[in-house]
């Protein structure tokens, strides 16, 4: 009994455990960071992946929001008929749109064409849009053309007519469709004048060419009545010329639009000026309007980008040069077209790939001379159009390491053969000798250069580091044996080395040869690396190569040129094409493919190499019996002669065998980049270029918009520097030196007035002082400001000075991190002041003797009494019933004293004080100038005045006149229902009165909910589906003064499961009267039925002649009952 | 002796003169009699509540429309919903797709941005606007209604707030309806952004150069691209207001 069923269930579990596995192994990647994809916020968005307790209902779901149903992205069709793509579905639904799976290039509903209102306004839109933007416009009907491209759309109504628009009391220059009443009337002279300015019309009474003034890119004149005539300048969009107000002039002309001037592209790093853009000639000068090129801070392509390096398109938009970033970390590059006549290589046309429509004329300027920003697909294993040769960057924060090993993919290691071909030969390099020299150990630097931040190399600064970079070796020396004198004779293995340099030395031995150690680190000679002095040697020479500059365009020149000659399947793997490049180091990728002949080599060539006097003794060997045999059938002769032949067989053995060989591993190690640790270069990042720095600017200082010091920047520059992430897209330092031997405080270069005071006469001693010489009124704002050496974060404090920064309480305003920081403070009459300050780097090195700021301040003449700016209650506000007091505050534009009374009383006169910050007796930078009283409520209107006096005693002549009005208690006079329903159905109501306005006014809400209908006297909530069972609601009502009430309600819902029931039943002649015992309707039939198939009837019904009726009854709650009546 | 005492009547009437002008000031100083002159009608105090009014309104609004171009159509952005940039919560109005070049449209709307500026602004007014501080004889239903419209080329601000001056004896004024229009195209900066947001959400990128230049050079587009996001600024090229908004990016060191 007990296996019943065993092979099945046997069965079921291994294709359970089959089917499981696949779904376990399909499942989508879970996120461990904690966030969720919520479908509602509590910020009310929707599908934000965020972290859980952010959500608000909903689903939450622990993956991204695409992978969700309810968060799937698709095109969304808005009410007014306009479409959106990529979409969320919840998003989409929460604002009662449609959603649909898929693009709006899917959906004829959400294609565009031209919709022409009135011939004087034309949309590019869609056909649903276009009838919302008509919805509300009379005797308007639809106008939706077939149009190639927005500019065709718009065309349309450029073309429009024109003409005077002339009404009785105004002419103006318009459409047709603009025109009120176009109709000509003959005897008033009213009506449209197709093609007519109005200066020609003697009705108008205007005179012509008047003025000029601009009308999109064109100069037109104007008549004396202002209205638009015939063009005086036709500029000319596609030449570079725009309507523009010529002050020189002083009229209306067709400016140029051109960059006359644009960045130049040469960097000056420590005083070497540098061209880092020589791959267009025409860097630096005059670029047309709509002109886009690339711009690059380092060598580029040909994988010579350095680290912390960047792409950037920059174009030329109506006189100014903007700058685009391409993606950071290199993850996106910059190519420029076109490249050469003969190139091959096309970029798609961007007015296609964006879908843009610009007209034949206006893409044929920009394809002239352009430039985009593409992915970089360096790392994809298909030779396609994004393959580059820029070696993506990576993070340099000084925690990074190459976990992912991306630079330990550059690791190389090469069989070296060291061999001797009998007992007494010389050690030899028999095979891979190329791996001991300078130009292998060059072409493994650059292998590891291409896997991105990798190995050697200079940095933005000018830097070289090459502690990413080194080669080791298995064995120090290559076999050896001992001499007579004892010692052994090895062959020195040297890396980096001049082949013709090898010897063959006693150890401990020294090279005689200098030139044999020329590569060798100082001290090093028995372990001669290939070292990374040798690399800045070979970096210095290809520093100025700027090699394959745009990507791209050397790339695909040269591999043009490859894959003409040497196509192959075997291309198909990135380090084909770097053999393709063949561009300086970029040959070492060469080195992957040579490896494997090489190690193929090994086991071959050396072989044989290695087994040559090993042979020639296997062959004596062998010899010896055929020897023996001779000798044996030549006799005794023979024997001696074959004994001799042996003999000298053995001995020639003995002296030609005994070859050698051995195997040295000679490998590469690829690490990645770090940036300097010793002298580091932070602040260039914030620099501009014409001063020294990184950031591309204008040639007068001022950053070109859209650059930008990166993280990524920033980190290359050095070890020590810290990017300030707070301060992105500030004009605010991003970069900054915390080097932990930096032991200077920030050094106050300057400091100043600001404000009125700007110009007062002040004397200034670097990091020491700023004495004011003048003296400066009382209860104004004294504003100053300082300027820093570097970055840092300022304290200041007065009258007493703590012992260190971190004592001090108050920060300038500014807490940042900045060079420049301001302040404004008030200060009392007859007072000399000494403000000191003391700022901190990052490093919290601080000036221990701080700045002093000295100001004194006169006794004040100050005539004009202060005035009330605010107060922290309304004027006409309402009280609640039951509050006999409130408070209230007075905000004034001066430090004051004030007082209240409930009579329009002078100033002297008033009865009531008010507690004030008052008239400050020292100085304050945060001072606010506030009264506040305890005001009497009673019920009605309640009359206050305030008057208030500063401190030279000028006070208010005209009161403030202020309101409070005292208010009746709310009443709640009902709420409803109680008691039980026998419906799933009811509506919660609410009466209120009395209350702020007196009329019951208020918001009610029961549970906490807010009723549908409410913030009036009546308020109600209509219930639906309720389920049976006890409800209880807690009412609570309160109006603008804050009155409230409150009551509960309860009721039942006792929702019916009993089918009705026949209470009553009786004939009047032939009518059939029946009763049921609660409210149903029914359908009667002459045979069985079902309900909705019947005859209704309303408590009665006709008998016929048959015996025989059939009544089917079914209440509120669905509840039937049958019942079959004989007669 | 005739002309001494004409001297002395004079001075007599001269200082009695004086005394009289001294007494009314005095008396109207004390409220004991009306002024002679009055010194505004309903009607001028009721010009400056409206002044007042629609200053406040300019205020207010233009104060909230800036902070809504700056923090790209969000006065409030939740948790996870933007980035720091130039001092500035700017919302992303496009989410991260993982592994995708291409985005999530948030899909900011028109009603949405209305929404938002009519609460913000309706509570600001609360503090600004004070009709009683223009006239004894006001009677305000405090009340009052905002409605907030981004059109294509302004934003309307309309206020219904019913107002009223009576200082009797047919000296009365009211009004009901005060607005003010902003200069800010906000509509069509809208239509801009999200034509970017669609391109983001659909290609994966946006061209701004060739955006700007099929578009006549009406606007000027800024692209910043703060790892691993991009922030735009938009803005009329001829005008001041900035919209300006994040697409979410992806990190990838």
């Amino acid at each position: 009994m007990q296996k019943r069923f065993v092979k099945e269930k046997a069965l079921l579990m291994i294709f359970l455990i089959v089917t499981l596995s696949f779904t376990i192994a399909n499942f989508e990647e879970v996120k461990a960071d904690g966030n969720v994809c919520c479908e509602y916020t509590s910020s009310g968005d929707t599908c934000v992946y965020t972290d859980e307790d952010n959500c608000d209902g909903g689903n939450a779901v622990s993956t991204s929001c695409e992978q969700t149903s309810y968060c799937e992205v698709g095109v969304c069709v808005s009410s007014e008929g306009k479409c959106s793509d990529g979409v969320a579905k919840t998003t989409c639904e929460s604002l009662d749109y449609e959603w649909h799976e898929g693009s709006s290039l899917d959906y004829d509903v959400c294609q565009k064409e031209c919709c022409v209102i009135a011939e004087y306004q034309c949309s590019y839109t869609t056909e649903d849009h276009c009838g919302y933007l008509i919805e509300d416009l009379e005797d308007i009907e639809l106008d939706w053309r077939d149009v190639d491209s927005e500019a065709d759309c718009s065309n349309i109504c450029r073309s429009s007519d024109k003409g005077c628009c002339v009404t009785s009391d105004s002419c103006s220059y318009t459409t047709y469709g603009l025109c009120e009443d176009p109709d000509i009337d003959l005897n008033t002279g009213t009506g449209f004048y197709e093609e007519e300015y109005c200066a020609d019309l003697g009705a108008c009474a205007c005179v012509s060419h008047d003025t000029k003034r601009c009308v999109d890119e064109d100069v037109y004149w104007f008549d004396s009545c202002g209205n638009q005539e015939d063009v005086a300048e036709d500029c000319d969009y596609l030449s570079s010329t725009w309507c523009n107000y010529d002050e020189e002039e002083d009229d209306y002309i067709c400016d140029d639009i051109n960059c006359d001037e644009t960045f130049d592209g040469v960097y000056t790093i420590d005083g070497v000026e540098t061209q880092r853009n020589p791959h267009d000639e025409r860097i630096g000068g005059e670029r047309e309007h709509g002109e886009s090129w690339c711009l690059y801070e380092s060598p580029a392509g040909g994988w010579f980008d350095r680290p912390g390096s960047q792409h950037y398109r920059s174009f030329c938009y109506f006189g100014e040069e903007i700058i685009e970033p391409c993606v950071d970390y290199r993850e996106s590059v910059c190519i420029q077209y076109p490249y050469t006549t003969t190139n091959n290589y096309t970029l798609m046309n961007p007015f296609e790939e964006w879908g843009l429509t610009l007209g034949d004329d206006y893409s044929s300027t920009i394809s002239e001379a352009g430039s985009a920003c593409i992915d970089n697909g360096i790392y994809q294993n298909l030779i396609n159009a994004n393959v580059t040769t820029v070696p993506k960057g990576s993070s340099l924060s000084s925690e990074s390491t190459d976990e992912e090993g991306t630079c330990s993919s550059g690791n190389q290691e090469c069989l070296v053969t060291f061999g001797k071909d009998s007992r007494f030969g010389e050690w030899h390099c028999y095979d891979n000798c190329y791996c001991l020299t300078p130009e292998w150990a060059d072409q493994a630097a650059g292998f590891c250069a291409t896997q991105g931040d990798c190995g050697a190399k200079y940095n933005l600064a000018e830097e070289f580091v090459g502690d990413g970079f080194y080669i080791t070796k298995s064995h120090g020396y290559a076999g050896g044996f001992d001499d007579d004198s004892g010692e052994v004779e090895h062959n020195k293995t040297l890396i980096g080395y001049d082949l013709n340099c090898v010897e063959t030395w006693s150890v401990p031995g020294e090279n005689s040869d200098p030139e044999c150690t020329k590569y060798c680190k100082d001290g090093e000679s028995e372990n001669c690396y290939f070292i990374d002095e040798m690399r800045e040697e070979v970096q210095l020479e290809l520093k100025d190569e700027y090699g394959v500059y745009g990507g791209l365009v050397g790339f695909s020149q040269s591999m043009g040129e490859y894959i003409a000659t040497e196509q192959s399947p075997g291309l198909s793997t990135v380090g084909a094409i770097a053999i393709g490049a063949g561009a300086g180091l970029v040959a070492g990728l060469a080195f992957s493919a040579v490896t494997a002949t090489v190690a193929v080599g090994v086991a071959g060539a050396g072989a044989v190499l290695v087994g040559t006097g090993t042979i020639f003794a296997a062959g004596i060997s062998n010899l010896i019996p055929y020897v023996a045999g001779v000798g044996s059938v030549l006799g005794p002769i023979g024997w001696v002669v074959a004994g001799v032949i042996i003999v000298i067989a053995v001995i020639v053995t003995l002296i030609v065998g005994g070859g050698e060989a051995i195997e040295i591993t000679v490998s590469s190690h690829c690490e990645a980049w770090q940036a300097p640790s010793g002298l580091d270069y932070c602040e260039l990042c914030d620099v501009a270029v014409s001063d020294g720095g990184l950031a591309i600017d204008n040639s007068e200082g001022d950053i070109l918009r859209g650059w930008e010091c990166t993280e990524y920047k920033c980190n290359s520059l050095g070890q020590t520097c810290e990017y300030i992430e707070e301060n992105v897209g500030t004009e605010r330092a991003m970069c900054i030196s915390v080097a932990t031997n930096d032991v200077n405080h920030p050094v106050i270069e300057d400091a100043y007035l600001l404000g009125n005071y700007k110009n007062l006469d002040v004397e200034f001693v670097k990091d020491d002082y700023l004495k004011v010489n003048e003296k400066i009124a009382p209860y104004t704002f004294f504003e100053f400001g300082i300027e820093l050496d570097e970055v840092g974060q300022c304290k200041i404090e007065y009258e007493s000075l703590h012992e260190t920064y971190e004592e001090m309480d108050l920060y300038f305003p500014d807490s940042y991190y900045d060079y420049v920081h301001n302040q404004s403070w008030i200060l009392t009459p007859n007072e000399v002041y000494n403000f000191y300050v003391r700022c901190q780097d990052h490093n919290a090195n601080y000036n221990i003797d701080a700045f002093v700021i000295q100001v004194e301040t006169t006794g004040g003449d100050d005539i004009t009494p202060p005035s009330i700016d605010a107060t922290s209650v309304n004027n006409g506000a309402f009280i609640a019933s039951g509050v006999n007091e409130t408070d209230v505050s007075l905000f004034m534009d001066e430090p004051a004293n004030c007082k209240w009374s409930f009579s329009d009383a002078d100033y002297s006169l008033m009865e009531y004080y008010m507690s004030c910050s008052g008239i400050p007796e020292t100085a304050s930078s945060l001072f606010e100038n506030e009264c506040t009283a305890l005001l009497n409520v009673s019920y009605g209107n309640n009359y206050y005045f305030f008057a208030c006096e500063d401190a030279a005693g000028n006070a208010n002549t005209e009161n403030h006149a202020f309101t409070l009005v005292g208010t009746d208690p709310l009443g709640l006079d009902y709420a409803s229902p109680n008691g039980t329903i026998y419906y799933d159905y009811t509506t919660i109501s609410a009466g209120t009165s009395g209350g702020a306005y007196g009329d019951g006014k208020a918001v009610c809400s029961y549970d906490g909910i807010e009723f549908f209908t409410t913030n009036t006297s009546v308020h109600s909530q209509n219930l639906e589906d309720l389920e049976a069972g006890d409800y209880n609601y807690n009412i609570v009502c309160s109006d603008i003064a804050g009155n409230s009430n409150s009551t509960e309600i309860s009721f039942t819902i006792a929702v019916d499961s009993d089918a009705p029931e026949l209470s009553g039943l009786y004939l009047i002649d032939t009518t059939l009267y029946y009763e049921l015992n609660e409210d149903a309707t029914c359908e009667y039939y002459f045979e069985e039925f079902d309900y909705g198939e019947g005859t209704s009837v309303a408590g009665s019904f006709t008998l016929t002649e048959l015996s025989s009726y059939y009544l089917i009854c079914e209440d509120v709650f669905g509840n039937q009952g049958e019942f079959e009546i004989r007669v | 002796m005739r002309k001494r005492g004409q001297l002395t009547l004079f001075i007599i009437l001269g200082i009695v003169l004086i005394v009289l002008i001294a007494l009314y000031f005095v008396a109207v100083k004390t409220e004991i009699i009306p002024p002679l002159l009055t010194p505004s009608d309903a009607n001028s105090e009721m010009n400056e509540i409206e002044e007042h009014i629609e200053d406040c309104l300019k205020a207010v609004g233009m104060n909230y429309l800036y902070i809504l171009g700056q923090q790209g159509g969000y006065l409030n952005p939740g948790e996870d919903t933007y980035r720091m940039f130039n001092d500035s919560m700017i919302s992303y109005l496009c989410w991260n797709q993982e592994n995708s070049p291409t985005c999530t449209n948030r899909l900011l709307t028109l009603n949405k941005m209305e929404e938002q500026l009519e609460d913000a602004v309706d509570d600001a007014l609360q503090t600004c606007i004070n009709v009683y501080d223009y006239s004894k004889d006001v009677e305000a239903n405090d009340d009052w209604e905002l409605d907030v419209t981004i059109n294509y080329f302004n934003v309307d601000f309309d206020l219904n707030y019913p107002v009223s001056v009576d200082k009797g004896e047919d000296d009365s004024a009211s009004e009901d309806e005060f607005g003010y229009e902003a200069d800010v195209a906000l509509g069509e900066i809208y239509e801009v952004s999200q034509d970017i947001v669609n391109q983001h959400a659909s290609l994966g990128d946006f061209d701004q150069l060739l955006y700007m230049l099929s578009k006549l050079s009406r606007y000027t587009i800024y692209k910043n691209r703060p790892y691993p996001d991009v922030v735009y600024q938009v803005k009329l090229r001829e005008k001041a207001y900035v919209f300006q908004f994040g697409i979410q990016g992806e990190e990838n060191v």
